[in-house]
């Protein structure tokens, strides 16, 4: 199964085309580059010019509640007169019990969507684009507004769901763990126009910039001694795929250390001067200078414990499988 | 009261609950039109279903008669038991449209497009996640509608004459009474039914129009 499509949007000056396989590409994108006018054009919601044809069948002039399209909105638009369940059968005509199940939705199907909170109602209208069965998939920031926790568990729930049925998903994201963690390639749209950045694991380099300028920063290349970014003592890394040239390493998966340093099982020390502290959410991303640029995600009360400040030295531990190949 | 008051205000009710029924589907459709488009098409029709709000009713009753009486489209509809529904119907349409329209633009219009991309076609859109949504003010509008229809005197006077059991509602049968040297009875009594069924009219559409906020 494949989308092809070709389309215009005068008004928004932007010239799309495109061509989703089975799997995710991910879409970046600066602010109002119009990454949402291509998802509501692409399922018929927009006025565009062109065409896109669903493995060769075309689907532009058709209305959007017949392109089998699975669509979630940035701003999810559950429907708040009826209540979990009927939100997610409101596109079937059957049981709708398997995908509560697959989106823990379950124990609230009773509930009003009014009375859920930000990372269950996110569930809802993925569950509720699921139900339909679509062919295809297009996902609005299906991770906004989601406290850390939330976001990795419904992350793990998604992966699962898109790896089961092997859908053409397109997913407009700017967190970049969510890039790496969900999507197979990478598309950005820039100045109306969509450049395909390649696929994550063989065509490194263009991805690389590509998420470099969605403020990725922890994507490093390795040369063949397994240093990595030219200027570090080698690192313990699992073994490399072909044509893998990066790493990269998400900064829930860094231990911040203070001395004294114990014995331990990561196979990478990196020892740094923190350069700054930002909040994100109910986390905070200490960013430490380590020869390489390493961000590490901690709780406040770990900031508070091990006293990190600016100008503090630090060890950082990597364990060897927290380390990805792209 | 006397038969002759209970039946007025028995045929009152019938006359305002059919008008209330006639101008449903066409409040509906007219209300949802103007909601989501506003071209100039849907401007004009607006403008011409306010009318009757800001026309004297007389007039409108004298228009209908001319439309229906003999010169007109010639059916037989003039001082029959129709005439007075017709002329409620009118008359209260105005109230039961915009009441339907601000119910409508209340609706989110993702929401419709949220359905579409779910499968629905817009009359399906329509009649699972408008319909729901906008269901307050609707029925806010159709007790508005009802209390304008029980109170209707001037077009149903003009189009429906004042024939006992037939078209003499409760406001006609109260200005037949006032014409009459012993009618202050009949007057006072069909009166205080009035204001008793018009409270309970506009009491229930104040609590419709509360539970949308």
């Amino acid at each position: 199964m494949t989308v092809r499509f070709d389309l215009r949007i005068p008004d928004r000056g932007l010239a799309l085309t495109g061509e989703l396989t089975p799997g995710v590409t991910g879409l970046l994108g600066a602010n109002g580059a119009g990454k949402t006018s291509l998802l509501h054009a692409l399922a018929g919601l927009l006025p565009s010019v062109g065409t896109v044809h669903r493995d060769g069948e075309a689907l532009h002039d058709r209305p959007p509640e017949a392109r089998q399209v699975g669509l979630v909105f940035q701003d999810l638009r559950l429907f708040p007169h009826l209540s979990v369940e009927a939100n997610v059968a409101f596109g079937t005509t059957g049981p709708v019990d398997d995908v509560l199940e697959r989106f823990h939705l379950g124990p609230l199907r009773r509930r009003s969507v009014t009375a859920l909170s930000g990372g269950q109602r996110q569930r809802v209208a993925l569950a509720r684009a699921w139900a339909r069965r679509p062919s295809w998939l297009l996902l609005d920031e299906p991770m906004s507004a989601l406290a850390p926790d939330a976001r990795r568990e419904l992350f793990a729930d998604l992966r699962a769901a898109l790896e089961e049925t092997a859908l053409p998903c397109l997913m407009v994201t700017h967190r970049p763990e969510d890039l790496l963690a969900l999507t197979d390639r990478l598309w950005v749209l820039h100045e109306g126009r969509l450049r395909c950045a390649g696929p994550l694991t063989a065509d490194a380099q263009d991805a690389v910039v590509a998420a470099r300028r969605a403020g990725v920063a922890m994507v490093w290349p390795v040369d063949a001694d397994g240093r990595v970014a030219g200027r570090h003592a080698p690192l313990v890394l699992p073994p490399r795929p072909p044509n893998a040239s990066h790493v990269t390493v998400r900064p829930e998966d860094v231990i911040v250390a203070r001395p004294p340093f114990g014995p331990t099982s990561a196979r990478n020390a990196l020892d740094g001067t923190v350069r700054r502290i930002v909040a994100d959410g109910d986390e905070r991303l200490v960013q430490v200078d380590a020869g390489l640029r390493i961000t590490a995600s901690v709780t406040p009360r770990a900031v508070d414990d091990l006293g990190l400040a600016e100008g503090v030295a630090v060890r950082l531990w990597v364990k060897t499988t927290a380390l990805r190949w792209v | 009261m006397t038969p002759a008051e209970l039946q007025a205000v028995g045929l009152s009710l019938a006359v305002a609950t059919a008008a209330t029924l006639l101008d449903l589907p066409v409040a509906l459709l007219l209300g949802t039109w103007f909601a989501r488009r506003r071209t100039p098409m849907a401007l004009v029709c607006e403008a011409l279903v306010t009318v009757p709000l800001v026309l004297p009713p007389v007039v409108t009753g004298y228009g209908l008669l001319l439309v229906f009486g003999p010169r007109g489209l010639g059916w037989p509809i003039a001082f029959t038991p129709l005439a007075p529904v017709i002329a409620s119907a009118i008359v209260a349409l105005p109230l039961f449209v915009r009441a339907v329209r601000h119910g409508v633009e209340a609706v989110e219009p993702g929401l419709v497009d949220a359905a579409r991309t779910l499968g629905a076609t817009p009359w399906q859109a329509w009649r699972r996640v408008v319909l729901p949504l906008a269901l307050p003010a609707v029925i806010g509008g159709a007790l508005l509608a009802f209390a304008r229809a029980l109170g209707e005197f001037g077009a149903t006077a003009v189009f429906a004459g004042s024939i006992a059991g037939r078209t003499r509602t409760v406001p006609l049968a109260i200005y037949g009474a006032l014409q009459q040297v012993d009618g202050d009875g009949t007057a006072w009594r069909l009166s205080l039914a009035a204001v008793v069924l018009s409270l309970l009219a506009a009491g229930l559409a104040e609590v419709a129009a509360r539970r949308r906020r």
